[in-house]
């Protein structure tokens, strides 16, 4: 039996459709009942009273678990948000003045796009598919060979050594597995690493496409019959190609299998914000969620790393795509467009560093929405041939998502319109749009916490968005008039942040918009008293929409509050067990704390007297297997010690990027295992974590405007000018 | 009355310190330990009860009972750790051969000498054995519900093992009261190449019978020095934390042992109720 022979069928999918009568019936219903549903025009008592209804419905549906429960809440939820949509265009926009109409339409276009972005992302999440991996064929001699790519252009070979020592500690056929270092760099460093360990280490002499042109030169010189790309800086467990190339067996017009980028440090949103570990974070949801629910659809999307492609696929389509700055993205559409198939693992078998700085992955983020509307230019997945309508809106939303920018701002900004110029945008009444916006809102939050609690909590996503909003609109605007310009920039890894420091430039829309909304505070008291007295609901309403955006831009500031990283490696938090064995045979059980290439953090149960760079050696452990490794102390301080590993052999190394970062074991606990959390709670989380972004960020514009109205210290040769210190 | 029997193939290896160190483990588990020695070195006592009051006592022990010098209820004394120890005996080559003889023509000398006791169900007797086959180890074979054979990861250990492991086979394997034959792994220490390896063998060939590893750590026989067990020594060594788990190990598998429910939760430090049975 050949690798390719099994019988090709998708995994389990939704229950079978009902009965044709039954399915004919229910068209008919909902097409005729539907829309009358949705354009009834109601007195506000009368939508109030619908409007309660509905939502009781919706209560009562979600006190029963299960998928079918959810569907009956989307659809309640898009009833009720189409309904205010409807309402909203033909009963609300009656302006009067051009200042109405122009600020009105900005809210109105904001309004659609997200109610857009809603429908599509229930379409999407509507039924993930949870695939399960299949088994590979019996005799390993049916495998078939694989190529693994680990592109690299200017990291630091630290960073990519475990990857490189992980990828050759796959179970997988030693004489069907090679590696391949794709060095862009053309680093002798490399050179001599991939030597002594064994791979291959390979050039170009040219650096046309970047990554894409990269993997595109290798394509062109290796021959596997599966390629797997990973990262430089994402550690493949051992059993990686064992999970992820089964499917390949199922259905031989597979063309891509993508599994989860897990990251085993914190985030820059983690990290300043202190949520590492206990709220989802931004990734989670797509790796989690959205690219599950692609699958159901057949339109899981290539993620650049992490995912093994079928070679003749691959090369059918023209490699790895060169046209946008999103390749991978572009690369499963046009699989998709060939009539091939694509499929999701929701298991964690590799893990990477997050991104550094709040900065860096700022540009990381602005590269993404550039290359995805560059795709929705000049590739746009609603048109062209071969795609599913499912899988067209799957894309579609993938890149309208990233036109997010302008929205997020004017919602930012939307109440100030009323609060600082009168200017009515929305025309009702204050109990109308009470009536039927918040329905909208509610049944929108209820459902999507019900469909995304464990991936992403209630209101993070405005946090994530809000903070980069500015950022990403610029390049998605550029992309959308002209999708060749802007350039391409690397995401940087590896980095050292030297110091705590606030991230003025990264907080710069934040703290613009800061100070727009705090004039709005102050102009909505001054309407409070006797200016609006006929509008009071309108101004408190509109006050509190501004509180509520005070709130996310206060975390966002404290998200450009960078704290430090203490050295040079990357140390990661990891608890694992350890035994120190002492020059003098005596031994003790610990726990580390964190780990890097270079050493461990260690946690005694009891202090111990032991001099700084007294050697010893430090066991590790995985499964049943016991490393052990030269050391010597850093630092001991009462029950904490620091130890530094003594150089090793490659096989040492292997042994320790087993003990530590290829551990799905460890990954796999946290992933997408986040408690579900109350609505309330997670406002009281995100309104504190805003009160410390406002304390950092008032410390330091205290401290520079104190810096510059006293005189500089003395010593100092220039003249100081005389300036009343206040 | 689960009997846990630490035999061995070969001299050397730790048997005597293993099963002082399981008893107190044992023992600090809140299980009711008798511990036997079986072996005329006499030595289990240095770990147990290096007492000089109890020096007297130690040097009768088994051997004296037996002749019927004084009652078994002189013979066993406390020991460390709640444990109770029946020492061998001191005693010289005559007399020891004279043992010898009286035990390999009463087969069942150990079994009935053990049920004489009539210890609580939930007791555990814990038996130490000379090394290689003997009569003591054939006695010990036949009352044995699990058997654990101790193995340094060294090349002659590992070679010596088929002779007790034919043994154990031949004594215990059929009997229907007998749970397991087990392993435990002696001295081991990482960093060697060889003890690696033997280990990886061992695993392989045994699996779920491993028991436990315990590491080669000074605390160990500086413990013996110092007359206290490991744990009380090192807490925090690692062969602290590998005994705990042999007993976790033991434990489990007497709990999965066929009509002796051991896991009823007595937790005494008492004294057995001993009564006096004719030798």
């Amino acid at each position: 039996m050949s690798f390719s022979n099994a019988a090709a069928h998708r995994p389990e999918s939704p229950p079978p459709p009902p009965h044709r009568l039954f399915r004919v019936a229910a068209w008919a219903v909902t097409l005729i009942a539907l829309p009358a549903v949705i354009i009834t025009p109601m007195t506000l008592h009368q939508q109030l009273t619908l409007s309660i209804a509905i939502f009781i419905a919706a209560l009562v549906l979600n006190r029963f678990p299960g998928r079918i429960p959810t569907l009956a809440m989307i659809f309640l939820s898009v009833v009720v948000s189409s309904r205010y949509m409807y309402w909203r265009i033909t009963e609300t926009m009656y302006m009067d003045n051009l200042l109405d109409l122009v600020l009105g339409s900005g809210l109105l276009v904001a309004e659609v796009y997200a109610f857009l972005v809603l429908l599509l992302g229930y379409i999407q999440t509507a039924w993930p598919l949870e695939r399960k991996p299949v088994p590979l064929p019996a005799d390993s001699a049916d495998w078939p060979t694989v190529d693994v790519f680990i592109p690299t252009y200017n990291e630091s070979l630290s960073v990519v050594r475990p990857t490189v020592l992980a990828a050759q500690s796959m179970d997988w056929p030693r004489d069907k597995v090679r590696i391949f270092v794709l060095d862009d760099g053309r680093r002798e460093e490399f050179r001599v690493f991939c030597e002594g360990v064994g791979v291959t280490h390979v050039t170009r002499d040219n650096n046309r496409h970047a990554k894409a042109g990269n993997i595109n030169a290798a394509l062109k010189n290796t021959d596997g019959e599966f390629v797997a790309i990973f990262d430089c800086d994402h550690t493949p467990t051992r059993s990686f190609l064992q999970i992820a190339l089964g499917w390949f067996g199922r259905d031989p017009k597979l063309g891509m299998v993508q599994t989860p980028h897990y990251f085993f440090s914190a985030d820059p949103f983690e990290k300043n914000l202190g949520t590492f570990g206990t709220v989802p974070n931004e990734g989670e949801l797509f790796y989690g969620l959205i690219q599950d629910g692609n699958d159901l659809w057949n339109a899981t999307f290539f993620c650049g790393s992490c995912a093994v492609l079928r070679r003749t696929i691959l090369e059918e389509v023209g490699g790895i795509a060169v046209e946008t700055v999103t390749e991978d993205a572009h690369t499963a559409l046009k699989m998709h467009r060939a009539g091939y198939n694509t499929a999701y693992l929701a298991l964690p078998q590799a893990a990477g560093l997050a991104t550094e700085s709040l900065s860096s992955h700022v540009g990381q983020r602005i590269r993404w929405a550039r290359g995805m509307i560059q795709i929705f230019r000049t590739d746009n997945p609603l048109l062209g041939r071969g795609l599913t309508w499912p899988q067209r809106l799957c894309y579609i939303n993938a890149m309208l998502h990233f036109l997010y920018g302008l929205p997020r701002m004017i919602y930012l900004t939307a109440p100030l319109a009323y609060l600082l110029f009168g200017a009515s945008v929305i025309h009702a009444s204050a109990p109308m749009i009470f009536a039927y916006a918040l329905p909208h809102l509610f049944h929108a939050n209820l459902t999507n916490s019900r469909i995304q609690g464990r991936f992403r909590y209630l209101f993070w996503n405005e946090v994530y968005e809000a903070v980069l909003a500015w950022y990403i609109f610029r390049p998605t605007l550029v992309a959308l008039i002209n999708p060749k310009l802007g350039s391409f920039n690397v995401t940087a890894k590896g980095g050292l942040i030297q110091e705590q420091y606030f991230d003025t430039q990264i907080a710069k829309a934040s703290l613009f918009l800061l100070a727009l909304n705090f004039i709005g505070v102050a102009a909505g008291l001054w309407r409070l008293t006797w200016v609006d007295s006929d509008n009071i609901l309108t101004v408190w309403l509109n006050l509190a929409w501004t509180f509520y955006n005070l709130m996310i831009l206060g975390a966002c500031v404290a998200a450009a509050n960078e704290s430090r990283q203490v050295r040079g490696a990357h140390r990661v938090t990891l608890r694992v067990p350890a035994t120190l064995h002492f020059a003098d045979g005596h031994s003790m059980r610990c726990h580390t704390f964190d780990f890097s290439s270079g050493g461990l953090g260690l946690e005694l149960p009891a202090e111990i007297a032991l001099p700084d760079a007294a050697p010893l050696d430090v066991s590790l452990y995985r499964g049943e297997s016991e490393h052990r490794f030269a050391a010597s102390v850093r630092f001991n301080r009462g029950k904490r010690m620091g130890i530094q590993f003594e150089p090793m052999s490659f096989a040492e190394e292997r042994a320790l990027v087993q003990c530590t970062t290829a551990r799905a074991d460890i990954w796999a606990a946290r992933w997408g295992n986040h408690p579900r959390v109350a609505a309330h709670k997670v406002i009281g989380h995100i309104a504190r974590i805003s009160l410390v972004g406002f304390r950092e960020m008032f410390g330091h514009y205290g401290r520079a405007l104190s810096r510059k109205l006293r005189p500089a210290p003395a010593g100092g040769a220039r003249p100081v000018n005389a300036k009343e210190p206040t | 009355m689960p009997v846990i029997a630490v035999i061995g193939a070969k001299g050397g290896v730790g048997k005597t310190t293993v099963a002082a160190n399981l008893c107190t483990t044992l023992g600090a588990a809140g299980r009711r330990v008798l511990a036997v020695d079986l072996d005329p070195q006499n030595a289990l006592r240095f770990h147990l009860a290096n007492d000089p009051a109890m020096r007297e006592a130690c040097e009768a022990g088994l051997a004296a009972a037996l002749a019927g010098q004084i009652g078994w209820t002189q013979a066993i004394q406390p020991a460390r750790g709640g444990v109770l120890l029946l020492p061998f005996g001191a005693i010289d080559d005559e007399h020891q051969i004279d043992i010898e003889r009286h035990l390999a023509d009463n087969p069942d000398w150990l079994a009935d000498t053990l049920a004489g006791f009539r210890l609580p169900s939930d007791a555990l007797v814990l038996l130490d054995t000379p090394p290689g086959p003997s009569v003591y180890l054939q006695q010990a074979l036949r009352v044995a519900s699990i058997t654990v054979l101790t193995v340094l990861p060294d090349a002659g250990s590992f070679a010596t093992l088929p002779l007790v492991e034919r043994m154990v086979d031949k004594y215990c394997t059929a009997r229907g009261d007998f749970g397991a034959a087990m392993y435990l792994v002696n001295q081991f220490d990482a960093a060697k190449r060889l003890n690696r390896d033997v280990l990886q063998a061992l695993r392989s060939a045994h699996g779920d019978a491993l028991l436990s590893v315990i590491h080669q750590d000074q605390a160990v026989g500086e413990a013996l020095a110092m007359a206290l067990d490991v744990r009380r020594h090192a807490p925090h060594s690692q062969a602290t934390e590998d005994f705990a788990v042999a007993a976790r190990h033991l434990l489990a598998r007497l709990d999965a042992l066929p009509g002796t429910s051991v896991s009823d939760g007595f937790r005494a430090s008492g004294a057995p109720h001993q009564r006096q049975p004719a030798p």
